[in-house]
């Protein structure tokens, strides 16, 4: 293992040989390493890394960055338009909504005032009807009474001008008188 | 010597002709190779509904963009500058996480190295290799300066070093005025020297807590091979992480600045007078 005086004379070591390399190159660039040629390799290997990060990576994925952003704001506002157009529609809805409910009303008022006048009519149509046929039914019936009675009458005279008839054909004893006027009564009932 | 300690230059492993392949080379062509393959699969996966490695690709990309757009206040900008900043990041972040597996430092070949046979390690973290945090710098920084330039025009993104433009201007006005524009004018000469150093303090701090965490974890191994060094992993891993979001946010923080176009005293005054 190491010992701290060691890692010193180690260090000691590094610093003399660097101290020893700037009298050989005689130039700080020297000591410090700096060589043109590995100057420009490592620039050019930095240069690659650069290009391939911006050609491969950066224009690829910031076009496609670029492009969900833009996405995204249309979606965003198309969502913001579409509460909109849906705000519109639904106030448009109940508006509508209520305009029909009222034309229902209407019509539903109007039709039940018809129906009730219909009925009303129908009513007073059939009550006249009614009072017409029991008239006409009266009248016939009265009718009918006094074509019976003249008839009733008709027959009666019949009967007495017979009673008469028979009562002149036979001499008539007040007995035969008073059977005969039964009978005769008896008959007309 | 039992245990060495990383020297403080990248060794190489090989060479091709007079190219040296150096450890922390062949660590970062790794790095390159992991991003190719992860390009490779990515680059045809464009679904609405994203799964999978797109769905966690997506994930990273929105929350480095939301992260960005906190310095840049500007989603244009953000995307503009996130193929750097992010590159960037990925990059650090997957280098230096690299230098954490298993074998980074242990496995290698026995070289002759400064008069000795030693282990040279194939693999080091590519960030504790000076020529790749330079490399990385001077892209930022120089194209920070392009994109200032392209942006707001060439002669108003000198303006900010060298206020010639200030200074004439100053001269119509008189008095105050052109004492604050000798002052600017001498400012703007330490803009040019903040410029040096900004490109030496991003290279620098990367390649200081890459080299210094490798050197701790070997020191620590060396000390206890077993558990010790765990938790100063766990710390390299935060490391790792820490410093490829302060390299990354310096950059995005210098491209930021030198596309802004600068207000002087001068038209200040003017737009906000009392």
């Amino acid at each position: 293992m190491l010992d701290v005086s060691q890692i010193i004379l180690a260090a000691t070591e590094v610093v003399g040989e660097a101290a020893a390399r700037s009298e050989e190159s005689s130039s700080v660039l020297g000591t410090l390493g700096i060589n043109w040629k590995l100057f420009l390799a490592q620039l050019l290997n930095f240069g690659i890394v650069l290009f391939v990060f911006w050609k491969w990576v950066v224009k690829p994925l910031g076009t496609t960055l670029t492009k969900r952003q833009e996405r995204i704001e249309a979606g965003l506002k198309n969502a913001e338009n579409m509460d909109v157009e849906r705000k519109k529609f639904e106030d448009w809805k109940a508006g509508e909504m209520k305009k029909v409910r009222n034309e229902a009303d209407q019509i539903l008022r109007v039709t039940t005032d018809t129906a009730n006048k219909i009925k009303q009519e129908t009513i007073v149509d059939a009550q006249h009807q009614a009072n017409k046929i029991l008239e006409q039914a009266k009248s016939n019936i009265e009718s009918e009474k006094t074509e019976m009675l003249n008839e009733a009458k008709e027959e009666l005279a019949t009967l007495v001008v017979m009673a008469s008839e028979k009562i002149l054909r036979h001499k008539l004893d007040p007995k035969k008188d008073h059977e005969l006027i039964s009978q005769s009564m008896k008959g007309m009932k | 010597m039992l245990y060495a300690l990383p020297p403080l230059v990248a060794e190489p492993i090989f060479y091709i002709q007079s190219f040296p392949v150096t450890n922390a080379y062949i660590n970062s062509t790794i790095a390159v190779v992991l991003f190719l393959i992860a390009g490779f699969l990515l680059r045809k996966k464009t679904a609405m509904i994203p799964r999978g490695f797109q769905n966690f690709s997506e994930a990273v990309i929105e929350f480095m963009l939301s992260y960005i757009d906190q310095v840049t206040h500007d989603r244009k900008k953000s995307l503009k500058f996130f193929p750097v900043v992010g590159g960037l990041f990925l990059f650090i972040l997957v280098s230096n996480w690299l230098g954490l597996i298993p074998g980074t430092g242990s496995i290698g070949r026995y070289l002759l190295m400064h008069g000795e046979i030693e282990l040279i390690p194939l693999l080091r973290p590519a960030n504790s290799d000076l020529n790749m945090t330079v490399a990385m710098a001077v892209f930022a920084v120089v194209l920070s300066h392009i994109l200032g330039v392209a942006t707001i025009g060439f002669f108003k993104y000198a303006n900010k070093f060298i206020k010639l433009g200030d200074l004439y201007k100053s001269f119509g006005k008189g008095g105050i005025s052109i004492m604050t524009a000798v002052i600017e004018f001498f400012v703007g000469f330490l803009e040019i020297i903040s410029e040096v150093a900004k490109l030496v303090s991003l290279s620098f701090r990367l390649f200081g807590n890459i080299f210094a965490g490798e050197v701790l974890l070997t020191v620590l191994a060396g000390l206890i091979a077993y558990f010790l060094p765990l938790p100063f992993m766990f710390l390299e891993l935060l490391v790792g992480l820490i410093q490829a979001l302060v390299f990354s946010m310096l950059t995005l923080v210098y491209l930021t600045i030198a596309t802004t176009p600068v207000v002087s005293h001068e038209e200040h005054a003017e737009a906000h007078p009392g």
